[in-house]
């Protein structure tokens, strides 16, 4: 009976103390401001590389899925090139001006939100890479955001699903442009604004972006109109727009960097002179 | 045993009103202040009698570490440099066990097991007290040689202390 006793304090004890450090830790990480920003710094380094790991290991799981969308992919691009090919004959400055002005870079999702209201994606490149602020990015089925923050093996992608996102997008069939907005609820349903209620806009309408930007090349395909109404009083259209890539599954995307871009803002920036 | 309580129970509060409007407010030449931190309260700890259960050590440890925190402005840090010095003490204590052992109410001061004995006793936790410290409040293992060499600077110093204090107050029993 003692014995157990005794056994009792002396492992009670060391569950004490466990939970004492415990307490500790947590107090020291909650009010020291120093500790904190390193608690934080590692934790993210570690989750970060937890992640990559986790994701390489999981992208074995779904090789023949993935390995489907290459080829059609794949097909696609052959189709691409086999056309540019025979325009080749007729105008090489233009597939030369096209070829050299956007340039690809593949890369791996690492994580990924949708459930916040100023969501973000992480990718596993980084300034190494060549990767720079203010790049567009791209999966093979429609876009997904802009290049916000570098680091030297990662980057920050603030995807359309985010309060700032303000992307401008084309309606082909009609012609009108507009914004491209979250209102933070569904992550299925984007809002195109700023369409006039005279446009012909018809439910399954494709959205592609405009070009207007030099962030994404036009025709680059967003989504496609699931449902349009028009507020009492209001002079446009307030359009629902599924995103055509859905934001809960990505693995991989393509970052494009636009080659001339200081200079189309260097050039820009001179109309300032005139107004 | 109620009086060993009492006093016990005044000697932390003294060690811990000492350390917190005395020690702390020492401020030596900027340059070595960096590297000296003059830490005596876990003597009130050291000092605890043998018998008591470790539990309850460590629970005087947490109390005692985070009242320093709480005049100091470091939220568990001191807190957590007690409680593994308590969680150390049964070790260090099983490591010096005489040959005859310990009586029941041991006391573990240098009138009853001498001099040089309590002068170890009260390094080792020091020690593991400091370095603990130290560890924490940088918070990486990166500057591990900053570490070390705090932890022998403060170490030096408050041991002088703890032994001047020991043999100025602790009168022979």
């Amino acid at each position: 009976m003692l014995n157990a006793l005794r056994i009792i304090i002396k492992n009670g004890s060391v569950v004490l103390f466990i939970v004492l450090q415990i307490i500790c830790f947590y107090l020291i990480v909650k009010y020291n401001q120093k500790q904190n920003q390193i608690y934080f710094y590692s934790t993210q380094v570690y989750s970060n590389n937890f992640y990559s790991k986790y994701k390489s290991l999981v992208s074995y799981f779904n090789l023949k899925s993935e390995n489907e969308r290459i080829i059609t992919e794949n097909a696609l691009l052959l189709k691409k090139y086999y056309t540019t090919c025979s325009r080749k004959n007729i105008d090489t400055l233009l597939i030369d001006s096209i070829r050299f002005k956007y340039q690809i870079i593949p890369a791996d999702v690492v994580n990924n939100s949708v459930s916040k209201r100023n969501n973000t994606i992480t990718l596993d490149k980084g300034i190494k890479d060549g990767i720079s602020v203010g790049m567009g990015v791209i999966s093979d089925k429609g876009l997904l955001g802009i290049v916000t923050d570098v680091s030297e093996h990662f980057s920050l992608v603030m995807s359309i699903l985010h309060s700032k996102s303000r992307i401008s997008c084309l309606l082909p069939h009609c012609g009108f442009f507009g914004t491209l907005v979250w209102d933070g609820v569904d992550p299925n349903v984007l809002h195109l604004e700023d369409i006039q209620k005279y446009a012909e806009v018809r439910k399954g309408d494709s959205v592609v972006t405009s070009g207007y930007s030099i962030v994404f090349p036009e025709n680059i395909l967003v989504g496609r109109v699931i449902d349009l109404t028009v507020e009492s009083g209001a002079f446009t259209y307030t359009i629902q727009v599924e995103p055509n890539q859905s934001f809960f599954k990505l693995t991989h995307v393509y970052v494009i960097n636009h080659q001339y871009k200081e200079e189309k803002e260097w050039l820009e920036k001179k109309a300032e002179i005139y107004e | 045993m109620n009086k060993d309580f009492v006093n016990n129970f005044v000697r932390i509060l003294l060690l811990l009103l000492f350390q917190v409007f005395i020690l702390k407010e020492i401020n030596l030449e900027s340059t070595s202040s960096k590297y000296i931190n003059i830490i005596i309260y876990q003597l009130g700890i050291i000092l605890l009698p043998v018998g008591i259960p470790s539990f309850i050590v460590l629970l005087i440890a947490f109390v005692t570490g985070f009242f320093v925190d709480s005049f100091y402005g470091t939220i568990g840090l001191h807190a957590s440099a007690c409680v593994w010095m308590a969680a150390a003490r049964p070790f260090v204590l099983k490591l010096l066990e005489p040959k005859s052992g310990y009586t029941i109410n041991q006391k573990p001061s240098s009138s009853s097991l001498g001099i040089f004995w309590f002068l170890k006793f009260a390094s080792y936790l020091s020690l593991v007290y400091l370095l603990f410290y130290f560890i924490l409040e940088v918070f990486t293992f990166v500057f591990i040689d900053q570490i070390l060499l705090k932890t022998i600077a403060s170490f030096t110093i408050s041991i002088v202390i703890i032994f001047l204090i020991q043999i100025l107050i602790n009168p022979k029993e």
